[in-house]
C-alpha cells in the first residue's frame, strides 16, 4: 500500500511540474524580436542553489518590460513584471553577440525579487566557493570546480562578504537593488561562466542559466 | 496487485513527460590533463625573468601553492600591481588585485563541462569580451583555463574597461608561479 501511495505521489508531482508552463516559459523563448535564445533543456548547473534567498521571484527581462529602457514606458513596479510565467532572457540583444547566441548578447538572466523594493531581498550563494571578485556593482563567486557565478546591481552597502572570503551555498551576499551608473529597474543580473568544449576546443563562455534557475527555484518553492 | 502495476506505470509515464527542468542531463564535469612539463619550464623562465614578483607572491601564499592542481598564473612587475590576495580551491584558484578605481581577478580552473553538444557556437569565442561593468579575458594554458576579470568603478569613462588594450598588455606580463606538481 505504501508503494502504491509513493508511486501516485511521484506521478502527481511529475505531472504537476510537467504542467508548470503557468510558471515557466520554455528555455530559449525570448520576447519576440529581442534576440534568439538557446532552446536547450539541459541543466548545466544541477547542484546550484537558487540565487535569491526566498521566493517568489520573477525571471524576466528588465529591459523589454514596463519601466525598462526598451519597455515603451510604464512603471518598473507594474504587476506584469512581478507575475508568472518566467521568461528566459539569455541572448537578449545587447552591444555584441555572445558565442552561444545566434543573435544577442545578454550574458545571463534578469531576476526580480518578490517585491518592487530596492535593498530588501537577499542574493545568496549558488554554491560553496570563494568570493573571487568584488567591484562597484557586483560580486563574482568561484565554485570549487571553477564555475563563475556573477551577481550584478547589488546594494554594495549591504554586502556581507569581501574578496577571498569562503562562502557557503545559500549564504547571504548582498541585497538586490538597482545599483548602476544610470536609472535601472530593481533586479538581480545573474550569470554563470564555465569552460565547455566548443568546436573541439575548450572555451570559457557564459552558459544559459535559465533551466538551472528553474530547477533550483522549484527546490525552494515546491 | 494490478493497481500497483498501474500506479508504477503512471509514475514512469509522468516522469518521462515531466517539465524541461527535469530533463535528463548528459552534462558532466571532467578534469583536464595538465601539461606539467611545459608548466615547469615556464615557471623556471618566469622566476628568471621576474624574480621579485614571483618570490613576493610565493612568500605571501604561505605554502598553500603546493596543493593547487593547476599552474598558477599571476601578473608580472610590468603590470605595476601589488601582490594579489590569493585563494586556493585545489581545482581552482583566485588571485585578486585592487587597483585605483578598478579590480582585477585571475580565475583559474582545470575542469570542463562535457555533454554540451546541444549548444552551438554561433560566433567565435574570442579572448576579450565586455561584461558591462568591465571585461573578461579568457585563455587556456598548459591544459588549464583562466578568466581574467576586470571591473571599473566607472566602466563607461575608464579606458581600461572600455578598450582591450589594458587587458591585452597585462596579459603579456603573466608569470607561471607554481602548482601541485612543482
Amino acid at each position: 500500500m505504501r508503494f502504491i501511495s509513493l508511486c501516485l505521489a511521484l506521478a502527481f508531482s511529475f505531472s504537476a511540474q510537467a504542467d508548470d508552463t503557468s510558471r515557466f516559459m520554455m528555455p530559449g523563448d525570448l520576447i519576440e524580436n529581442t534576440g534568439q535564445g538557446v532552446a536547450s533543456h539541459a541543466i548545466y548547473f544541477p547542484q546550484m542553489r537558487f540565487p535569491v534567498e526566498s521566493g517568489p521571484a520573477y525571471a524576466n527581462s528588465h529591459a523589454y518590460a514596463p519601466g525598462g529602457f526598451k519597455g515603451n514606458g510604464g512603471s518598473e513596479c507594474d504587476p506584469a513584471n512581478y507575475s508568472y510565467p518566467w521568461r528566459d532572457n539569455f541572448c537578449e540583444f545587447r552591444k555584441a553577440d555572445l558565442p552561444l547566441c545566434a543573435s544577442g548578447g545578454h550574458q545571463g538572466q534578469d531576476i526580480r525579487p518578490a517585491t518592487c523594493e530596492a535593498s530588501k531581498h537577499w542574493a545568496v550563494a549558488a554554491e560553496d566557493g570563494i568570493v573571487a571578485h568584488v567591484g562597484r556593482f557586483g560580486v563574482t563567486i568561484q565554485s570549487p570546480t571553477g564555475t563563475l557565478y556573477r551577481y550584478v546591481h547589488l546594494d554594495m552597502k549591504t554586502l556581507q562578504v569581501k574578496p577571498m572570503d569562503k562562502i557557503a551555498k545559500g549564504s547571504r551576499i548582498g541585497k538586490i537593488s538597482n545599483n548602476w551608473l544610470g536609472p535601472l529597474p530593481i533586479h538581480l543580473h545573474f550569470d554563470a561562466k564555465d569552460t565547455i568544449m566548443l568546436n573541439g576546443e575548450p572555451k570559457a563562455v557564459f552558459l544559459p542559466p535559465y533551466t538551472s534557475l528553474v530547477a533550483s527555484y522549484q527546490l525552494i518553492m515546491d | 496487485m494490478e493497481f500497483a502495476k498501474v500506479a508504477l506505470a503512471a509514475t514512469l509515464l509522468a516522469a518521462t513527460t515531466a517539465a524541461p527542468a527535469l530533463a535528463k542531463n548528459g552534462v558532466e564535469r571532467v578534469p583536464t590533463d595538465i601539461d606539467w612539463s611545459a608548466a615547469k619550464i615556464a615557471a623556471k623562465r618566469s622566476l628568471a625573468r621576474d624574480p621579485e614578483a614571483v618570490e613576493k607572491f610565493v612568500a605571501a601564499t604561505n605554502g598553500t601553492l603546493r596543493t593547487v592542481e593547476l599552474p598558477v598564473l599571476i601578473f608580472g612587475s610590468d603590470a605595476k600591481m601589488e601582490t594579489p590576495q590569493f585563494a586556493n580551491q585545489k581545482s581552482a584558484y583566485v588571485a585578486f588585485y585592487t587597483l585605483e578605481g578598478a579590480q582585477v581577478s585571475i580565475l583559474g580552473s582545470h575542469t570542463v563541462l562535457t555533454g554540451t553538444e546541444d549548444l552551438t557556437g554561433h560566433h567565435q569565442a574570442v579572448a576579450y569580451e565586455s561584461i558591462g561593468s568591465g571585461a573578461d579575458y579568457n585563455l587556456n594554458r598548459y591544459g588549464a583555463h583562466y578568466t581574467i576579470r576586470l571591473t571599473c568603478d566607472n566602466p563607461i569613462k575608464d579606458v581600461r574597461c572600455r578598450k582591450p588594450e589594458f587587458l591585452n598588455s597585462v596579459v603579456q606580463t603573466l608569470l607561471v608561479v607554481n602548482g601541485a606538481a612543482q
